[in-house]
């Protein structure tokens, strides 16, 4: 009965309810459009320092990780091949072995980080042939390197030079070589590329004694937490004899980076909703100002308090419930405009990102949690702020309000 | 003047509604004020940090040197440079050092590291490097050959307080020689790129590794007033045309980049405050015209132009906009002038790990100050034309009929 009321009540002042949805709706397309835009920015630099070139997740043999030598080795087998054959989480995956060498040019050394790839594989997933920036891209069996435009510029070397890379091998051995550069690949990140020397599968398996033997695959998964999942899939498929790691695992100091952003996003966002808030609390003061009559008749002919004021708190609650769902539906064509048309920095800056090799734009997330999250965060503002009106209304004198 | 006064009377006559623009008004002044002295006390706390930590006020080098910290390049005048720099009154403390990018080696791990020479009682004068600490003691131990390295470091070549651990440096004719150190002191700056790459010897030994008695490759500048780096790194680089003389915004790209990304991110964030506020204005003002529909019928029935009625409307919120804004601006100030003594304390989250201080101070100079409260105030008003427009729709005779 009250409900049945409270809904008639919504319907019968169309432009009251319009206003008080409208302030709804528009505080659930802002929240979430914030919201979305910082995540889209975690997305991206995600997306820039971990997912192309390391990949979302990496199987190595224990320890690995935190050991980094060749010694720990191993053949990619066909039971390896079918596990990762039948993991829906991802798209492929390229074995690679990695390795640390001295670079040498006349009298220059430099330590660098020596990875053999498979040259196919990279291509399809990674596109390290697109990196290529002067030189061409390698080929299965060639002899040759790829090297990073910092490594070169450090080295005063360019295409066809050759490059002495000495440094120890696969239990012990040493591994020593002399390579024609074929190709200078660009990498956003300064540390990578003053680092990094490319080998094809077949000369680096030469080079560094492995036999065919790789350190890591990486997984190549479309989003981070389908790396996540897929890394928690295989970890149990393998056994403790293998470590997957999740991106969140490769790079933790992305991770607490996004972590303290997060926090200070926070602060904001309270900012933010307490704007709202208020917004709409004014929206029902106005509200009970208006209906004051109407409230004092309605005692006058002897509803109960407690039921009036209850009817008001349910047309509240219905256009909360109400307003959070059609904010949720208004929100999402804003945040895909920013996501297919994304803000781009100033100049200056944009230049500088992209030499870090980070997309230089401002570009929201489509995360589904992001848009519920908020919904319901702005729904139960309102449903709270709903508690003043029913107060309000508990303690109402009908000849008061009735002579207003 | 008429017109004034009504819209003055009207003001108080309903106060309900009055009390809510104006609250929406301080409020979102308020919001807009705070918010961004938040980001930007955020920002000038992450900036003072690398300033005190990493880079000091000015640097000095050779050209070319820090391309590749190429070991012949180096100021043979050094001492006569710091001395030019700590004769000067801005300038607060000069520390000269000698840097060698080589290789550092433990029986775990081969690596690369750039290893600063510095003498501990000028470089405490520039870098607060010595405050983050956490083992042992940054130079106050008597052995021969100390180093500082970071935990980061210390972890990855896996050693300890007292390990000793070899660096292979080049030195100024290219001959490669090897140093052994003891660890003494381990630190933790917060900034894991930093940490990853940077340790530090005693100034005398990395010159001794060099094969050289005197001279500097970098000399690190601290003023009394951050605002005049960039000047006093310009009037050096005149008298020191052979030198490159940089303020901290030159020396590294990404901090240029950093500081116009935040101010992106600041333009944004007042855009969405103010855009929340100004639909919450918008929305109030609605109610508060339509709710006055009779009213509104009413006066121009007795014949006030549909002109002085929307002059009337705006008159009001020109008036609430007028008491709202100081009520802000005072909660603004009291608030940003007490966390921004007290600080807003973030711990809890991977702050502390990061390095960058838990807490945030909020900050905001007069200029922003200023600007926020203009759009603020413009918005506010912006709000009312929307609703005023409206009531000039209203047709008298109906107005009046409706209840």
């Amino acid at each position: 009965m009250i409900l049945k009321l409270a809904w008639r009540n919504i319907w019968r002042s169309k432009r009251r309810t319009a206003i008080t949805l409208g302030m709804i709706i528009f505080a659930v397309v802002l929240s979430t459009l914030t919201m979305s835009i910082k995540e889209g920015m975690y997305e991206n630099m995600i997306k820039s320092t971990a997912g192309d070139f390391s990949g979302y997740a990496q199987i190595h043999l224990k320890d690995f990780w935190t050991e980094k030598t060749l010694d720990y080795a191993f053949e990619v087998d066909e039971a390896m091949v079918k596990t990762l054959d039948v993991e829906n989480n991802i798209d492929g995956y390229l074995p690679r072995v990695e390795g640390f060498a001295l670079a040498a040019m006349y009298n220059i050394t430099k330590g660098s980080a020596v990875i053999g790839v498979d040259v196919e594989k990279e291509k399809t997933y990674t596109k390290l042939d697109e990196r290529v920036v002067e030189g061409e891209y390698l080929l299965p069996d060639d002899e040759a390197i790829l090297i990073g435009n910092g490594l070169a510029k450090y080295l005063k070397i360019g295409v066809n030079d050759t490059l002495v890379l000495i440094g120890g091998g696969y239990q012990g051995r040493s591994a020593v070589g002399k390579y024609p550069i074929k190709g200078i690949v660009k990498f956003g990140s300064p540390e990578l590329s003053k680092q990094l020397v490319f080998l094809p599968m077949k000369a680096a398996s030469n080079f560094f004694a492995t036999d065919g033997l790789v350190t890591s695959i990486i997984l190549k998964t479309g989003s981070g937490d389908k790396g996540v999942a897929a890394a928690k899939n295989l970890q149990k498929k393998l056994g403790d004899d293998y470590e997957a790691m999740n991106w969140k695992e490769l790079n933790p100091d992305l991770v607490n980076m996004i972590e303290t952003d997060k926090v200070e996003g926070y602060v904001f966002m309270f900012i933010l909703y307490l704007v709202i808030s208020f917004g709409i609390f004014g929206t029902m003061l106005m509200m009970l100002a208006e209906r004051k009559h109407e409230f004092g008749v309605l005692v006058a002919v002897g509803m109960k308090r407690v039921k009036l004021a209850l009817m008001v708190w349910g047309e509240i609650l219905i256009l909360s419930i109400l307003g959070s769902i059609l904010g949720l539906i208004c929100a999402f064509p804003v945040c895909y405009t920013f996501f297919v048309k994304p803000v781009r920095y100033g100049e200056e800056v944009a230049k500088m990102a992209e030499e870090y090799g980070i997309e230089a734009v401002i570009k929201t997330s489509l995360a589904p949690g992001i848009f519920i999250e908020q919904a319901i965060i702005v729904g139960l503002i309102a449903s709270v702020i709903a508690i003043y009106p029913f107060l309000k209304l508990l303690k109402i004198n009908a000849v008061n309000e009735m002579r207003s | 003047m008429l017109l004034v006064k009504i819209a003055w009377k009207n003001i108080w006559r309903n106060k309900v509604r009055s009390f809510v623009v104006i609250t929406a008004i301080s409020l979102g002044l308020w919001a807009g004020v705070f918010g961004s002295a938040f980001v930007q006390g955020m920002m000038k706390s992450k900036v003072e940090d690398v300033i005190q930590t990493e880079m000091s006020h000015i640097q000095v080098h050779v050209p070319k040197f820090r391309d590749e910290y190429d070991g012949s390049l180096y100021m043979k005048n050094g001492a006569e440079v710091a001395n030019a720099f700590r004769s000067e009154a801005a300038v607060e403390a000069v520390s000269e050092r000698m840097i060698s990018m080589g290789g550092l080696a433990s029986s775990r791990k081969n690596g690369m590291i750039k290893l600063v020479g510095v003498n501990p009682d000028d470089e405490k004068k520039v870098s607060d490097i010595y405050t983050k600490v956490i083992e042992g003691s940054y130079f106050e131990s008597t052995k021969k050959r100390p180093i500082v390295l970071s935990e980061k470091t210390a972890e990855e070549y896996g050693v300890k307080m007292n390990s000793k651990i070899i660096f292979k440096m080049l030195d100024v004719e290219g001959q490669m020689t090897d140093i052994a150190f003891k660890v003494v002191g381990i630190y933790n700056s917060g900034n894991p790129m930093y940490d990853k790459m940077t340790a530090f010897v005693k100034l005398d030994q990395m010159r001794q590794g060099y094969g050289i008695e005197t001279g500097s490759n970098e000399i690190a500048v601290w003023l009394n007033d951050h605002n005049q780096s960039e000047a006093i790194a310009d009037s050096f680089q005149e008298n020191y045309s052979d030198l490159e003389v940089l303020p901290w915004l030159d020396l590294s790209p990404g901090m240029r980049m950093m500081i116009e990304a935040f101010d992106t991110y600041l333009f944004i964030i007042v855009g969405i405050i103010l855009v929340a506020l100004l639909f919450s204005i918008v929305n109030t003002m609605l109610m508060a015209v339509l709710e006055r529909v009779r009213e509104i019928g009413m006066l121009m029935a007795i014949g006030m132009t549909k002109n002085r009625v929307f002059k009337m409307i705006m008159y009001e919120t020109v008036f609430m906009t007028m008491i709202g804004a100081p009520i802000g601006l005072l909660l603004s100030g009291l608030t940003v002038g007490y966390f921004g003594k007290n600080g807003i304390d973030l711990s809890g989250a991977a702050y502390e790990t990061q390095g960058f201080g838990s807490t945030v101070f909020p900050y905001l100079d007069t200029e922003s100050y200023i600007n926020v409260t203009i759009m603020v105030l413009f918005m506010a008003i912006l709000a009312a034309v929307y609703p005023a427009l409206k009531a000039l729709s209203l047709k008298p005779v109906e107005a009046i009929r409706k209840i």
